[in-house]
């Protein structure tokens, strides 16, 4: 028997609430999830210079990303070695150095310290090799997202992501310019466990026409999804769901924008008809008539496609979290067009999205119904669609029904095994018996 | 901008904020739809963490919000135009909308109406609003924002040609900023 099946069951069919509510299960996501994963920091469009930086987190730890002067990436965690303060504070700038504001410490772009003013005061020098900010080890890139990681052994982010590369391409390779992401984030706080979000954005499109009946009951993109929709696991963790237009499908059927409130635009339209060769030209002919909806990137990076929106699922607490959200467009798209497709990010989703509105208040409800401690002997049904996915000969990964909760089954395997890996490996750890206790 | 003194103006305009509140509160939605010009541009910057700019040091523009506020291409958190307008409004009643059932509860005050000349036949008109929000038994929360609006005289009423809603969040820490403000 192994640690965490109390609380996932082999199969993943049952999992228990305390998943979602446990601040003992938090503790050990920040270690083995939060510290040993690909977390997305930044787009490389939002440090374009020399000097630029944007601040960002790997789970509660508040990262520092710059462009060094040598036009490099790098990843520092935001605390002064001196006394602890954060010495990057604005959301973004562009700066050469960050003087922290208690003593005037200041450190390069790159996280060395560079100078103290106590030392000049003192007469003395400071061993500055060992005083710079502490660095995130690792820092790579895929189509200018950037991700870290803390653990230096993890696996090269081609390899992590793996197949959902061929997915991801679909938005940020799409055309020669590639994807920008544009302004600072959207942020706000969700009374919801971080993984809450994250689940819906790895393929819940069975929620869409109940909790979005408003807006969704009966339209025409429902349909579409329902008909020509897959749930696709490209790799364990990460999930996608797509509409795979058939090959006789009309060019406006295949096309970017061919939703939302860009659905009859007939500028946007003709601008994505005109596109679409070179779509097909550089993405092959099967992506050119795959539509997106939503992706996660373990552990909790989302996109949705259509609504041009990345965002983050930000720890802050068992029951907290703080979601960060972008625009995210393809950059050769000329600037009125890009404005109509901006609206389709922000009439439906961030803090005055019509939809977003919904799925906030029904993640912050599941986070009440599962902080009941007498039904904690009786766990939520993860088991919807088992046996039913397959390999498909045109889309990477297993792909099931759009009703098929393999997506969630998959991710909560693999978060199940890096705790207890983890776990394993820190087996004289106070808090394993903590945890224990619980179970 | 030059300030309108005229008393009858100035009431007038007053109490078109507090039947507005008044409507918003009593959830008239859609009577509140006709309250809008055609061309009603309704926004809501984000309102980012923003560092100082020190080549500005020593003059009040280092201090000035507008270099906060998102621009351009930088997406708003609202960015609305009669017809997004007319979708929140009907949403309520649609019956479906599961944040309007239950009810939400709200209760609105407006203060610091300040009214200057604009255009032809418009109003620059700035006011704070004070909303206390309640949902559920006991989700209550105060939401507290600045609008600056364009009012238009058409066919002798009042109607909003422009809003454009200051916040001083950066993260959101309300339910929502979806419904109308
Ligand atoms: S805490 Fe940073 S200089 Fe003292
Ligand atoms: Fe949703």
């Amino acid at each position: 028997m192994s640690y965490l099946d109390e609380f996932v069951s082999a199969d993943a069919h049952r999992i228990s609430r305390r998943v979602f509510t446990a601040e003992e299960i938090y503790r050990q996501e920040k270690r083995h999830i939060f510290g040993q994963n690909w977390i997305y920091l930044s787009h490389e469009s939002q440090i374009p210079n020399a000097g630029d930086y944007a601040l960002a987190y790997i789970g509660e730890t508040p990262i520092i990303v710059t462009r060094g002067l040598d036009n490099q990436i790098h990843a520092s965690i935001n605390s002064c070695t001196h006394r602890g303060l954060p010495v990057a504070r604005a959301d973004r700038g562009n700066t050469k150095r960050f003087i922290c504001p208690y003593h005037g410490w200041s450190y390069d772009l790159q996280g060395n310290l560079g100078a103290a003013p106590q030392e000049r005061k003192l007469g003395i020098k400071l061993d500055k090799d060992n005083l710079g900010l502490k660095k995130v080890p690792r820092v790579e890139t895929y189509l200018g997202l950037i991700f870290g990681c803390i653990n230096p052994l993890i696996e090269p982010l081609e390899t992590y992501l793996g197949d959902m590369r061929w997915y991801l391409d679909c938005m940020f390779d799409r055309s020669g310019g590639g994807a920008e992401v544009v302004g600072t984030p959207h942020k706000w706080s969700i009374n919801c466990n971080w993984k809450v979000p994250v689940e819906n954005q790895l393929g819940d499109v069975a929620h869409g026409p109940h909790l979005h009946g408003a807006l969704l009951k009966g339209s025409s993109q429902v349909d579409e999804i329902e008909r020509l929709g897959f749930n696709i696991v490209p790799k364990d963790g990460h999930g996608v769901a797509v509409r795979l237009m058939p090959e006789d499908a009309s060019l406006e059927d295949k096309i970017f924008a061919k939703d939302g409130l860009t659905l009859f635009d007939k500028e946007t339209i003709a601008y994505m008809q005109e596109q679409h060769a070179e779509v097909e030209e550089r993405l092959g002919k099967v992506r050119a008539r795959l539509k997106p909806l939503c992706y996660s990137i373990y552990p909790n990076l989302s996109l949705l496609w259509g609504n041009s929106t990345l965002r983050v699922s930000q720890p802050r607490g068992a029951g907290k979290t703080e979601y960060w959200s972008w625009w995210v467009v393809g950059k050769d798209i000329p600037d009125s067009i890009k404005m109509k497709l901006q609206k389709n990010y922000t009439f439906f989703f961030g803090p005055g999205g019509i939809l977003e509105q919904e799925d906030s208040e029904a993640w912050t409800q599941q986070y009440a119904g599962n902080n009941i401690d007498y039904v904690d002997d009786q766990y939520l049904y993860f088991g919807l669609g088992e046996g039913e996915q397959h390999k498909h000969p045109e889309l990477p990964g297993m792909a099931g029904s759009v009703f098929n909760e393999h997506y969630v089954r998959a991710f909560y395997k693999r978060w199940k095994r890096e705790i207890e890996d983890g776990m394993s490996m820190e087996k004289l750890d106070p808090q394993l018996i903590a945890l224990k206790n619980l179970a | 901008m030059k300030a309108v003194n005229n008393l009858k103006t100035v009431h007038q305009i007053q109490q078109f904020y507090y039947r507005e509140a008044r409507m918003l509160d009593e959830r008239q939605f859609q009577s509140w739809i006709d309250l809008l010009a055609p061309g009603i541009e309704y926004t809501m910057p984000n309102r980012s963490n923003c560092g100082v700019d020190i080549k500005l040091k020593n003059k009040e523009e280092i201090l000035n919000i507008d270099q906060e506020l998102s621009t351009g291409l930088q997406p708003h958190i609202r960015d609305d135009n009669l017809m997004t307008l007319t979708f929140r409004a009907n949403r309520p009643t649609s019956g479906l909308s599961m944040t309007d059932n239950p009810l939400t509860r709200t209760r609105r005050s407006i203060s610091n109406i300040e009214i200057y000349k604009h255009g032809h036949k418009t109003f620059k008109v700035y006011n704070n609003v004070n909303m206390s929000y309640s949902k559920y038994e006991k989700d209550n929360h105060q939401y507290n924002f600045q609008r600056q609006d364009v009012l238009q005289v058409i066919d002798g009423g009042l109607k909003i040609l422009q809003r454009k809603i200051i916040i001083e969040w950066n993260v959101i820490t309300a339910p929502t900023l979806a419904m109308i403000l």
